[in-house]
């Protein structure tokens, strides 16, 4: 295959999404098409590509100011096209399910011409090898997932949610562009290539010089650069303090929540720490800080989870949490282990959105997993499928969550970081726990509604992406094939401890006994704990605290502007006028005698004082 | 300077100096400007306004023969053309303006002004 043909990789659905929402418009069906065409050539060129061993086809200038070029590279490693293979893959599979969920659907165009746009911009975050290419495609996908949030913008929900997944997006976003400006003033280059050759000499040169030097400060520059990164990553991976706009995010149709919510963009995130690993790991204190965020973030939304009745949130906040084991690997200066998790993660979990999405189908958009029940009868398939990626994502013996898991919670007792350790443990525990809950309600007892009694029948295209997806679910953790390919000539098998293992399979099975003691055959919830539902109130407390805070910020500057600006500064120079003119109108008589008369004096006057 | 430029002989001891013309000549532009400022006839006014033209073209007469150049001469027959066409124009309109009013007080001109 020659080199330029990668190129397409990113024409294509971008072509796809142009034809989709403009020329196609009113013919839903044709666009469908294209869109799952696009996917389809992209997943094939990909295979093709990475089967071919075909190299990167050569940089394309895009902008040169001086000296500073921003070229659009190529960027193909083990690593990149890991993420291609996830991306274009779960991506063509969420684009045949789609064919079947959104089959009636009026405003198909736009929803598959944000799809494309969404693939175009994923692709491009993968392979572009600067940092301001990184930002753009990175701000694209922000907005592809704005687009197909409020797709249903009509449902004053959607279009909120719309709005805040954009918001706390564009947080996160402040603090990576000013990570590259950081970047920028130090190294001079946003090229990754060349940073990975300058960033560890620049440093090193510094420590050597800063007993000459006192002013350099070689501990706050790396730490700044590695946090402002993060940044970024903690917005798009909805991690801790940005987190909240993922949950509402599920107002989107479920295929979106699968393909962008759960397995591809919020992945974006982890993906970034594992590129710019190079970057970050030279600051062991934002190391830490960043283990510590995702740690904290996964056992959180995992208590969150325990506590939701709504089947797209619970599987939202599980996202969340295992965003947060991979943060926690990258933060444990592992990001093999983390890169292996995310993509075992992006399998089970577009699988179990995915199934979710049939088991919504079926029962006319209900999404309350109380009204449900008794669902393994009635679809088999369904909840086959749903149950492996259960199991996949609680890390049972055997599955390739377990494998993905192991090597996290590996890493973290390699370190010795028994903290953080324990931490993870307890994740996985809780999501044992919250994921069996989420099985036993919906699909095991006796149905508790009339539409749980007979659900729809699920038709090929959406159940056959989930027979397709079960299959890595379940196989992708074997022979660490993942880390193995990752990690390159330099990978070396080392057993895990015992303990590693011991409880790892521990968590599994004392969360799946506990949760099934405590729901099976239960027709409500037996716990009620307000503050988990309630998501520790933090929706709350950013309402009272930063919006509403905006608001007073928005009605001073409201005031200062109607007032000052509008009322002294406007207002008086048009009333000004607007008197003058009311005055010399009585000169206007029309007396031809009295203007002549005043052209005369105003002529003598200037006579006069022009002497 | 030669005599020329000092001022035209007219007896003994008698010179008429260019002073004398501008005199004239601005005297003749008050007498225009008074009649234009306050009589209320359109027809005198345009009389007064050809009066002031002409005390114009007496003063670029008079620069042009004291200072030898002939610059203001060809300048008053200039004003002496475009007069004409004014008067033309100026006439027929006033001549119209009777024709629909029956009088030609500048004060029933007023509600032109809109």
């Amino acid at each position: 295959m020659s080199p330029e043909l990668w190129w397409l990789l990113l024409i294509v659905p971008l072509v796809s999404a142009g034809l989709c929402t403009v020329v196609l418009r009113r013919w839903p069906t044709f666009s469908a098409a294209v869109s799952v065409g696009s996917a389809l050539f992209c997943f094939g060129l990909v295979l093709w590509g990475i089967v071919s061993g075909t190299a990167a086809p050569p940089q394309w200038e895009w902008l040169k100011v001086g000296e500073f070029v921003i070229s659009l590279e190529f960027f193909l490693n083990e690593l990149s096209t890991l993420m291609l293979v996830v991306v274009t893959g779960v991506g063509l599979l969420v684009h045949v399910y789609s064919l079947g969920y959104m089959a009636h659907d009026e405003a198909r165009s736009r929803y598959f011409g944000g799809l494309s746009l969404f693939m175009f911009s994923m692709t491009g975050i993968v392979v572009s090898d600067n940092l301001v290419m990184v930002f753009i495609f990175w701000e694209l996908v922000g907005l592809s997932s704005y687009v197909l949030i409020g797709h249903w913008y009509w449902r004053q929900a959607a279009s909120a949610a719309a709005n805040k997944a954009f918001l706390m997006n564009r947080i996160g976003d402040l603090g990576f562009l000013l990570g590259i400006i950081v970047v920028y003033l130090t190294f001079g280059t946003l090229n990754l290539g060349e940073l990975r050759e300058l960033a560890p000499k620049y440093f090193m040169a510094m420590d050597k010089a800063g007993a000459a030097h006192t002013v350099a400060q070689p501990a706050l520059l790396p730490t700044l650069i590695a946090l402002g990164l993060f940044c970024g990553a903690v917005g798009k991976s909805a991690q801790f303090p940005l987190h909240v706009w993922l949950p509402d995010a599920m107002e989107g149709p479920t295929p979106v929540s699968a393909l962008i919510h759960a397995a591809t963009m919020v992945a974006a995130g982890v993906y970034l720490l594992a590129r710019l690993f190079f970057l970050i790991s030279l600051s062991t204190l934002a190391l830490e800080i960043i283990a510590w965020v995702g740690g904290i973030t996964a056992v959180l939304a995992a208590l969150m989870a325990m506590q939701q009745n709504d089947i797209k949130r619970v599987l939202a906040y599980s996202t969340m949490s295992q965003l947060g084991l991979m943060v926690l690997a990258v933060g444990l200066s592992d990001p093999n282990a983390a890169m292996f998790h995310l993509t075992t993660h992006a399998f089970f979990k577009a699988l179990l959105f995915l199934a979710a999405g049939a088991v919504i189908h079926a029962l006319d958009h209900d999404q309350d997993i109380w009204k449900m029940g008794g669902l393994a009868k009635k679809m088999p398939i369904v909840f086959g499928t749903f149950l492996i990626g259960t199991l996949a994502l609680t890390g049972c013996p055997g599955l390739s969550g377990f494998f993905s898991k192991d090597a996290i919670l590996s890493a973290a007792q390699v370190k010795g970081k028994w903290g953080l350790f324990w931490l993870t443990v307890g994740t996985s525990t809780l999501t044992a726990f919250y994921m069996m809950r989420l099985i036993t309600v919906a699909f095991l007892g006796e149905p508790r509604s009339e539409k749980a009694q007979h659900p729809h029948s699920v038709g090929w295209v959406m159940v056959l992406p989930l027979l397709i997806l079960s299959v890595p679910s379940v196989i992708s953790g074997y022979g660490e094939v993942i880390p193995r390919w990752l990690a390159g000539k330099e990978y070396h098998h080392h057993e895990h401890a015992l303990i590693v293992y011991a409880v790892g399979i521990a968590a599994f099975f004392v969360g799946v006994i506990l949760s099934a003691l405590l729901y099976l055959g239960k027709k409500q919830d037996p716990l009620s704990l307000k503050l988990l539902r309630e998501r520790f109130y933090l929706d709350e407390i950013y309402n009272n605290f930063f919006v509403r805070g905006f608001d007073v910020l928005g009605a001073i500057c409201c005031a200062f502007d109607r007032w000052c600006v509008m009322g002294i500064g406007v207002k008086s120079v048009s009333l000004s006028f607007s008197l003058a003119g009311h005055l010399f109108r009585f000169l206007v008589n029309g007396d031809v005698r009295l203007y002549t008369f005043l052209m005369t004096l105003g002529v003598v006057i200037l006579i006069f004082w022009s002497r | 300077m030669s005599p020329a430029k000092i001022g035209v002989k007219i007896g003994r001891g008698k010179v008429i100096t260019l002073g004398h013309y501008i005199a004239v000549s601005g005297l003749l532009f008050c007498i225009g400007l008074l009649g234009v400022l306050i009589r209320r006839s359109v027809l005198i006014i345009y009389m007064c306004l050809e009066l002031m033209l002409t005390a114009a073209a007496l003063a670029f007469v008079a620069f042009s023969r004291f200072n030898g150049c002939i610059d203001g001469q060809v300048m008053v027959l200039f004003i002496i053309t475009v007069a004409a066409a004014e008067v033309a124009v100026g006439l027929g309109i006033i001549v119209a303006w009777f024709r629909l009013q029956r009088e030609t007080d500048v004060e029933g001109m007023k509600h032109l002004r809109f």
